[in-house]
């Protein structure tokens, strides 16, 4: 038995000996570029990678807290703190501030049925400003079975309001979905698994790290995943830093690169992952360049997302919504 | 010698010049997929949450007070109150109570002409003074602590007190006026984590 383990062991080795040469499609290695051919898909130059890279954009920001809280909220207004069970504290096995409050279930009342659990924490500043925070693991759905709030996570936000302009962070890691918080109307019908840290401001500032895969109708019925690292930084308000990675159904990633996120002789890993060498003219024209499977593809023009009608669509939560007061509780009291 | 020393020393040399013949490519997609992505798991794990974890502890709120308002018979500009504040977890003995929180507070408070209040008869800036107990132990989120300055107001049409937190007016308490005395309550009864002590 030990002698068919080493053959099995050598037939590896003997494999991993053998150099590779251009033209082996021996497929990628994850963070590495190359620009040997590979098989593309068949319809990578019917994409419409412009509307295909605004939607993930719109789908990061439409995968913040508020969109969570405002299901979290609508939840608790269908009970009475009875059902769901709102009290003081966390969950006994959670290690939390005790000044947190929780709603826990199971249980149903008004057509819903409850289970699991949510703790959260608001706070509300003098200057206009507000904080919150929500974690658990809950799913709460209608006697057909429909979700209409899951959560299971860790989220936080906060938003400052001045003269009429604003400022939002938002930080959510985990699983989000249901009807009460997504419509059809909504970037993210179906909800989401994975994490965004985006940092938005009504001046057009707009920060996004994403990484999130999306239940439900792919994006153009294509992309199931989007990966975002883009930053817009001062001097130009029309092409962000970064890139945007959209998964296809198929696996293969299409990526497209901004402006460099890092400088040309940045020693790091991730700087040098960004094809500097292939990509010609990095210039603040609002426009990225396609890598298919870490390939470069010429026979795309380059992609041209619709970055002004985003950062017009900005919005972020008033300061009510981080009022929540056990003086007035969005639950029916009597 | 064994077939894992012979690899070992194969590796160590220049390449065969014929190399092993690679795997043919089936040219489906699912073959040579780059998934470059760092996605968390599918969950797959059941929804936790039971009976087990609602506690069971119950924890009764009660804060009552009155503002005296001056000068007498209005507009008042000037306000002198009191607050108390206890908080009992499940039962409380009539004969030896034992709140789990206890604070009485004194109140001055002095017009504030800046806030607008919809329906509002009239806005102040209250400041609490603890003068008994320790606010700081009481488990209503919404305790005042000693010193702090709230924007409160009263609204006759709805009988309520209203608190002004970051701009948006809050319902505050139940309240009642007469002449210009106010007096309001606010009752709360709601389940409680309780740590268990533990055992010496």
């Amino acid at each position: 038995m030990r002698h068919i383990q080493h053959i099995i062991l050598a037939s590896g080795l003997v494999a991993s000996c053998v150099p590779a040469e251009p033209g082996d499609q021996l497929g990628g290695q994850s963070g590495s570029l190359r620009d040997d051919p590979l098989e593309l898909p068949e319809d990578v130059d019917v994409i419409d990678y412009d509307v295909a890279v605004t939607q993930a954009i719109a789908v990061a920001l439409g995968a913040d807290l508020a969109s969570t809280w405002r299901g979290h909220v609508q939840m608790m207004e269908n009970g009475d703190a009875t059902c769901p069970r709102v009290f003081l504290g966390a969950p006994e096995d959670e290690d939390m501030d005790e000044d947190v409050i929780s709603w826990a279930g199971s249980c149903s009342t008004g057509g819903l049925d409850y289970t699991g659990t949510v703790t959260w924490q608001t706070e509300v500043d003098t200057e206009g400003g507000g904080g919150r925070s929500l974690t658990g693991d809950a799913e709460v759905a209608d006697a057909n079975g429909n979700v209409q709030f899951q959560f299971d996570g860790e989220a936080s936000d906060d938003v400052t309001w001045t003269d009429g302009g604003f400022s939002y962070g938002s930080s959510i890691e985990g699983q989000v979905s249901g009807l009460a918080m997504f419509g059809a109307d909504s970037a993210v019908p179906g909800g989401f698994r994975g994490n965004v840290d985006l940092a938005t401001a009504s001046d057009g500032t707009m920060t996004i790290d994403a990484n999130l895969y999306l239940f439900g109708e792919p994006l153009l019925g294509r992309f199931d995943s989007v990966v975002l690292d883009i930053e817009f930084q001062e001097g130009c308000a029309d092409e962000p830093v970064g890139y945007v990675g959209l998964r296809g159904t198929d696996g293969y990633w299409f990526d497209v690169y901004f402006m460099p996120k890092f400088a040309a002789d940045d020693p790091t890993v991730e700087a040098q992952a960004y094809p500097y060498e292939i990509i010609d003219n990095p210039v603040c024209d609002g426009c990225g360049h396609l890598f298919v499977r870490n390939v470069r593809v010429d026979a795309v023009p380059d992609v041209c997302p619709d970055f002004g009608s985003l950062a017009g669509a900005l919005s972020a939560p008033p300061v009510d919504e981080y009022v929540l007061t056990l003086h007035d509780p969005p639950w029916e009291t009597e | 010698m064994s077939p894992l020393v012979l690899a070992l020393l194969a590796c160590g040399g220049d390449p065969p010049a014929e190399r092993q013949p690679l795997p043919s490519d089936t040219g489906t997609a699912d073959v040579f997929t780059i998934d470059t992505g760092d996605f968390l798991p599918v969950d797959t794990g059941i929804t936790t949450g039971t009976e087990d974890d609602v506690p069971t502890n119950l924890l009764t709120v009660s804060q009552s007070g009155t503002w005296s308002l001056s000068p007498l018979g209005g507009p008042f500009t000037e306000l002198a109150g009191t607050l108390v504040i206890e908080e009992f977890v499940d039962e409380l003995d009539p004969l030896e109570p034992e709140y789990a929180c206890e604070a009485t507070y004194n109140l001055t408070g002095q017009l504030n002409e800046e806030s607008t209040c919809g329906n509002c008869d009239f806005v102040f800036n209250v400041t609490h003074f603890v003068t008994e107990g320790d606010a700081s132990t009481c488990r209503e989120p919404g305790t005042p602590q000693h010193e702090q300055v709230w924007v409160m107001a009263y609204d006759s049409s709805n009988s309520q007190i209203l608190r002004a937190i970051g701009g948006v007016w809050v319902p505050w308490a139940t309240a009642n006026m007469v002449g210009s005395d106010v007096t309001y309550t606010f009752d709360l009864v709601i389940a409680i984590q309780v740590e268990e002590e533990e055992e010496e």
